[in-house]
């Protein structure tokens, strides 16, 4: 028999067997829950605030969100071995720490909040945009809400801002969900915890990817681009670029001996770095952008891209290290893991195409609150 | 001289950044400190102790020696406490146990419910480590699981529910000792459970059985007078990875510090 063999003996054979335990489907995953997280976070913020620049957006974010959050879970209900029983997850969730039960499992409260987050989505969005369905007559006055005139639509409005406080906190979790289910995987905890920051990151990231969705709906149902959304493009950015850089000081000053540190270096330092060019990028062309908002797309799309990269790295990436932080798996992709990760996307957007049929994606109301009228 | 003084300039830089750094990871910290206690007591050690220290206990070289006032003052909330004794020292490396398993459990080729590792020393000597499941007495698979497919029975024996598995993977990640696996002919995680089938029918787990040389004894900690406990109580045991707090519940005499990783 021939053994897999470290260089002090094997260790783990278990690890050999199937060292990507998540698969790739699971970046397809963290970028969904990233997109969806923005876009809560950027609406309930907007309402809030009572944001105008951002105002005339809002239905659009709230598309977006729901057709977002409606195909979140679908990402690891591919990666799991027995899907068929993914239902005990709502019926026998680990939520309740007890002697047989200890701790409490993110995965079960995220799998709580997921229909939370389409319910209050849903309702923010239909509030907002409920004067308008009202105007639409028909059948569009059920999804109104019960609105009867538009002279009840402040009030309707006032519920929709009170709402989006649960829908930033939504939002907020969402985006803390992923690196708070890493730092408790406790066997990973060197690998994961070199970045205490990543929560932040995760958040920032969540930013550029929904600004990157809300600019192209934007273009494809003609709402002109404003210059806010480049402001938080370059402002996540270079937020993003810091953090990045001091964690590289820190790894490299205070860590730098350690053969784990090492190993993890290799698997994800060049991606690491490609993602700090990528968002510097990201920030010239969103200077550039502000002179020439017709640049933003591709601004964003770039920041995109780097925000794909950096889930990357803390979903299938850190896998490769062994438990034993002195070997390195390689990653091989099979073809077929490409078919669910673009039936998600495909998913996502065929959604957001339907919703942006059924539901109107400007709101005539809010515009004429841009206008300079009052709710 | 330009260099040394850009030299100077950049570890000032470094400095100033690291302490920003540590105001915000305080902050940070702040918010998180809940979500995982043995995380931040890592960290609170990695800020305290030297970078070679710190470099030891990132690699689990470092093997606590277990004392018996210790192993009393591991919290026992239940009636049997079943552990195993592992005499490194007597392990010849036959895999009696490792084929005994794998028959009395239906375990699927590739992937182990138990192991042994080898490792050679400098002086040209051989080593066997038999490695499972520890059965940990705080252990962290469980934590993350969403189902509760993976509990701690009344014994202290931590097994996994077929029928609520769903197969994600959150534990196989989240033991650091490699203990578990998704079976590849069912589905569900898998792993060491004692052989709880047969010692509630008073045999030993077929490891145990299987050994030629006694090097496993199994047994329950809580019983006055059991085999396990006399041995774990007389001798100079250790335990994998203790950095992690997750209390393992195999306990070896002579273990390398190279098998510790
Ligand atoms: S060794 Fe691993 S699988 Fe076994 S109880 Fe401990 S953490 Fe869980
Ligand atoms: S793989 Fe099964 S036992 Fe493991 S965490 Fe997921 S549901 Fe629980």
């Amino acid at each position: 028999m021939s053994w897999p063999a470290y260089p002090e003996g094997y260790m783990y054979p278990n690890e050999f067997f199937e060292p990507i335990v998540w698969k790739p489907i699971m970046t397809a995953y963290t970028t969904m829950i990233a997109i969806a997280s923005g876009l809560a976070i950027l609406m309930g913020l907007t309402l809030i605030l009572n944001y105008k620049p951002l105002l005339r957006y809002l239905p659009l974010m709230g598309i977006l969100g729901i057709a977002s959050t409606l195909v979140l879970l679908l990402g690891p209900l591919a990666d799991l071995r027995r899907p068929d029983q993914a239902f005990q997850i709502f019926i026998s969730p680990h939520i309740m720490p007890s002697n047989t039960y200890p701790g409490i499992s993110f995965i079960a409260i995220v799998a709580y909040m997921w229909p939370i987050t389409i319910i209050v989505f849903t309702l923010v969005t239909l509030l907002v945009i409920s004067a308008d369905l009202l105007a639409k007559g028909g059948y569009y006055r059920i999804l109104a809400l019960g609105l009867k005139s538009e002279a009840e639509y402040p009030s309707y409005y006032r519920i929709a801002r009170i709402l989006a406080v649960i829908l930033l906190i939504l939002g907020l979790a969402w985006a803390f969900y992923y690196p708070g289910l890493l730092f408790t995987a406790e066997s990973k905890l060197m690998l994961y915890n070199i970045t205490p920051l990543l929560p932040l990151t995760y958040t920032l990231g969540a930013l550029i990817a929904s600004i990157f969705i809300l600019s192209i709906a934007s273009i494809l149902t003609r709402i002109h681009l404003d210059n806010i959304m480049v402001k938080i493009i370059i402002v996540s950015a270079l937020s993003i670029i810091f953090i990045k850089l001091i964690e590289l000081l820190r790894v490299s000053f205070i860590l730098s001996d350690i053969p784990v540190i090492d190993s993890l270096m290799r698997v994800m330092g060049g991606i690491i770095i490609l993602t700090v060019i990528l968002l510097i990028l990201t920030v010239i062309l969103g200077l550039y952008s502000l002179r020439d908002i017709r640049i933003l797309p591709l601004a964003s799309f770039i920041g995109f891209v780097a925000v794909i990269l950096d889930r990357w790295v803390y979903s299938i990436s850190v896998q490769q290290v062994s438990k034993t932080g002195i070997a390195i798996f390689p990653v091989h992709i099979d073809f077929v893991e490409a078919l669910p990760i673009s039936s998600l996307i495909l998913l996502f957007l065929g959604l957001a195409v339907i919703l942006s049929v059924i539901l109107p994606t400007r709101s005539v109301i809010l515009e004429k609150v841009l206008g300079g009228e009052k709710l | 001289m330009l260099h040394g003084r850009l030299k100077d300039i950049y570890r000032d830089l470094c400095k100033i950044a690291l302490i920003i750094y540590k105001y915000i990871y305080i902050y940070i910290k702040f918010l998180t400190v809940r979500l995982n206690k043995v995380n931040w007591n890592r960290w609170r050690a990695m800020h305290k102790i030297s970078r070679r220290d710190f470099a030891k206990l990132a690699l689990g070289v470092a093997i606590t020696s277990i004392s018996s006032s210790s192993i009393a003052s591991i919290g026992f909330s239940r009636g049997k406490r079943f552990a195993m004794y592992i005499d490194v020292s007597k392990c010849y490396g036959c895999y009696a146990c490792m084929v005994a398993c794998a028959a009395e459990n239906n375990v699927p080729v590739g992937v182990f419910r138990t192991w042994i590792e080898r490792h050679v020393r400098s002086d040209g000597t051989i080593i066997f480590v038999p490695k499972q499941c520890n059965h940990c007495d705080n252990p962290p698979c469980v934590k993350p699981c969403p189902t509760g497919a993976t509990y701690v029975n009344e014994d202290g024996l931590v097994l996994v529910d077929d029928n609520k598995c769903i197969g994600c993977g959150a534990c196989v990640t989240a033991c650091p000792y490699g203990a578990r696996y998704k079976n590849p002919v069912k589905g569900v995680v898998d792993k060491c459970t004692f052989c709880d089938h047969r010692i509630y029918d008073g045999l030993l787990p077929a490891c145990v059985e299987a050994c030629p040389t006694g090097a496993r004894v199994f047994g329950s900690l809580t019983t006055e007078g059991s085999e396990v406990r006399r041995l774990v109580d007389r001798n100079p045991v250790q335990v994998l990875k203790p950095e992690y707090g997750a209390k393992p519940m195999i306990f070896y005499r002579d273990l390398p510090e190279v098998a510790n990783l």
